[in-house]
């Protein structure tokens, strides 16, 4: 039992249908022997009793027809008609020989086979006699062929009554196979019926054992299939046979196992995304903080950059009154250095003056002097003449006394002019200084100036500077509250994460793969991310655009102020 | 006047007073006999002399005699000086010959008694004593008597050429 019960299905099936053709073809087999039987009754009915029959009937129609046209023959006068009927008659006849040779192939019994000799025996009497009459007719013997039908009527009715014997035996032999059929119709009828009976009983009873084989285990299957759909993971089916069914419930059995496994796992992995939900929402929470700091740092910031525009702004003014300062100096400084050149002038006049009085004091300083040399020769002569010379030797001496009050005077005056001509020096010098230190001053000046030019460059990189902070600050003000609406949507996203999380966990909670009962992990209640964008929000307004610095443009050592460059740059 | 008169006029006044031209050169005063000035002129271009001593500077046009000059700077071995205007050359003559005397400047003329004079000693000035005759207060300075022959007596080598010139008496 068990060994058909591990057949596959289709063994199974198939021996049951080979067991219910085999009984089919021995109903068929009945069936058709049957059939077979009554066929050959029929056949035989019909080729040795009809066929027999016919044709002794056609030999019956035609000697009835030859027997007409023997008195048509009789009766006509014609000549002509006579031989036309004779010939008639010969076809008649031929009809009869054909109709009783094809009879006399179906005669079996012995009784008719008597009866057809005597046919056989009676026909050539009666041909002979037809001939006679028509002999008689044509020769328009009426009388003698009226004779000889008369001497043959008996003859005839012979011929006819054996034929006629024949048919009716013929008859009945037909009427006998047909009642033989019939009984055999209705025997085979009910053997047929029973075996018929029999064979529907024993397919049932292997079909409905053999759709329990297999339903059973299906039901079983089914049934298992619903708990499974349950929700029941844990279900199994019994495995007791090795056919499909019993592989699908194997499978069916691996199939649940999996599904379990994985639902485990799904179920692990809802816990943990449960978990990481959590975590994410409160990082987003984070995060929204962060993004807050961020937006009060971002005040601040904008705060000290509006300061420090200011400061710029004072600076730019500050360097420009040190310029206008820077330039006033210049201007004095040069005044007082053509000034300077003036006094310079004006001394070098002094000087032109001086040295002309040295030249002449000089002049006067040879003459003293070569008045003395003079005076010496004068005396060395006079101190020669000896006692003549010497009233010579006083004068003399007078004039190198006047000489030297000469050369003194000189001296002094060369003294004074030498002092004159220091303090000159000294003045000059001092003016020169002056002059120096005027130069130096237009050169710091110049220095200031630049540098003022620098503090202007300085300032306005400054205020580019600025400009440039203030677009960054502006860009990650936008990138606050990009921050701040994703983190949004993040918290958002988190929140659906674990709204999705805990339908997850409800839906696993449904199927039972385990004994214990399970724990769902609760997730915490959705960031307030929505407090940030009002804090974005209001550190918004204060990064406005600081306006560019007007700063002023450096100024040429030329003294004239220069057109100051770049577009958004004041003019001083 | 005669050099004879000159000379006995001078011995007259020699046992009384000497009459010396002083001059400077450098710090310190020189002072030489009067009567052997012949002149006293300023300073005029020296036309200098191959092969001649250091001390010979050059020669000098005196209205048209030639006359030698001798820078006494390099003769007492001081250090040269710069010449100009204010130098001095003393004209001098010695009967034999006339020869300039390059000095810086001169000072006045001295009347010294011999009892003035003292003998030079050995120290202190860059002459030479054989060319001192002795020393001599000159107003606070002392000058330093100078003997002239034994000053000018190598001043030879355009002697010879100047001797003929110097043959046309040098009268004045």
């Amino acid at each position: 039992m068990q060994w058909f019960k591990n057949r596959k299905t289709l063994t199974k099936l198939m021996l049951a249908f080979c067991l219910m053709s085999v009984l089919m073809a021995v109903v068929g087999y009945q069936g058709i022997s049957a059939a077979n039987t009554i066929n050959g009754m029929l056949t035989t009915l019909y080729e040795r009793d009809m066929t027999g029959l016919s044709a002794i009937k056609d030999a019956g129609n035609a000697i009835a027809h030859i027997g007409r046209e023997t008195r048509s023959g009789i009766l006509s006068n014609d000549p002509a008609e006579v031989e036309q009927l004779s010939r008639t008659i010969d076809t008649e006849f031929a009809t009869v020989d054909a109709s009783l040779s094809a009879a006399e192939k179906t005669l079996v019994t012995e009784e008719t086979k008597a009866q057809m000799a005597k046919v056989k025996e009676l026909r050539p009497q009666y041909e002979a006699m037809v001939r006679d009459i028509l002999r008689f007719s044509a020769a328009r013997n009426n009388k003698d062929a009226w004779d000889r039908m008369q001497k043959a009527a008996g003859l005839a009715h012979q011929f006819e009554a054996a034929v006629k014997d024949i048919a009716d035996v013929k008859e009945k032999l037909g009427q006998k196979s047909y009642e033989e059929s019939d009984a055999l119709y209705h025997s085979l009828r009910s053997t047929l019926i029973a075996v018929l009976g029999v064979s529907v009983v024993l397919c049932l009873s292997i079909g409905y054992f053999i759709a329990q084989l297999i339903a059973k285990p299906l039901v079983a299957t089914l049934a298992t299939l619903e708990k499974v759909a349950d929700g029941d993971l844990t279900a199994a089916v019994e495995v007791n046979s090795e056919d499909e069914v019993g592989t699908m419930a194997q499978s069916l059995n691996r199939t649940i196992e999996e599904m379990r496994r994985a639902l485990t796992e799904v179920r692990t992995s809802a816990e943990n995304m449960a978990g990481s939900s959590q975590e994410l929402a409160s990082a987003s929470e984070e995060l929204a903080s962060g993004a807050q700091e961020q937006a009060s740092s971002l005040e601040e910031t904008t705060a000290t950059l509006e300061e420090i525009t200011s400061t710029v702004k004072q600076n730019a003014d500050n360097a420009k009154q040190a310029n206008q300062v820077a330039v006033g100096s210049r201007d004095t400084a040069e005044k007082g250095g053509s000034v300077v050149t003036e006094a310079v002038a004006a001394m070098g006049e002094i000087n032109e003056a001086s040295k002309n009085i040295a030249d002449i004091i000089t002049t006067i300083d040879e003459i003293a002097f070569q008045t003395n040399l003079l005076a010496l020769n004068a005396a060395v002569e006079a101190a020669r003449a000896g006692e003549q010379g010497r009233g010579f030797a006083v004068v003399a001496t007078e004039v190198r006394n006047l000489a030297q009050r000469s050369a003194t005077s000189a001296k002094e005056i060369k003294r004074l002019i030498g002092d004159s001509v220091r303090k000159v020096e000294n003045g000059s010098g001092l003016v020169n200084k002056s002059g120096e230190t005027l130069h130096q001053i237009i050169d710091s000046v110049k220095r200031v100036t630049d540098i003022v030019a620098e503090i202007a460059a300085a300032s306005r990189e400054q205020s580019l500077g600025i400009e440039q902070v203030n677009k960054a600050m502006v860009q990650m003000d936008q990138v606050t509250q990009t921050n701040s609406s994703q983190t949004e949507e993040l918290s958002a996203t988190a929140q659906s994460l674990a709204t999705h999380a805990e339908q997850l966990q409800v839906l696993v909670q449904r199927f039972k793969v385990d004994s214990h009962g399970t724990q769902r992990v609760h997730i915490a209640a959705p960031v307030k991310a929505a407090r940030l964008k009002e804090k974005a929000a209001v550190a918004r307004p204060h990064v406005a655009a600081v306006p560019p610095v007007a700063v002023p443009s450096p100024v040429k050592p030329n003294g004239h102020d220069t057109t100051a460059d770049a577009n958004a740059f004041v003019e001083f | 006047m005669t050099e004879n008169t000159a000379r006995s006029d001078v011995q007259m006044h020699s046992d009384a007073m000497q009459q010396f031209l002083t001059f400077s050169l450098g710090n310190e005063e020189y002072g030489i006999e009067l009567l052997k000035v012949q002149e006293i002129k300023g300073y005029s271009p020296v036309t200098p002399i191959p092969n001649c001593p250091a001390h010979v500077k050059g020669v000098l046009n005196l209205r048209g005699a030639v006359i030698p000059v001798v820078d006494l700077r390099v003769r007492f071995g001081m250090d040269a000086a710069e010449y100009n205007k204010f130098n001095v050359i003393i004209v001098t003559n010695m009967g034999s010959k006339v020869v300039g005397l390059l000095v810086d400047a001169v000072s006045d003329v001295l009347n010294v008694g011999p009892a003035d004079v003292r003998p030079a000693p050995d120290f202190g000035t860059h002459a030479d004593t054989r060319f001192i005759s002795g020393m001599a207060a000159c107003g606070e300075k002392i000058a330093v008597l100078l003997e002239l022959d034994t000053l000018l007596v190598d001043v030879e080598a355009p002697h010879e050429a100047e001797t003929e010139m110097a043959a046309k008496p040098a009268a004045n």
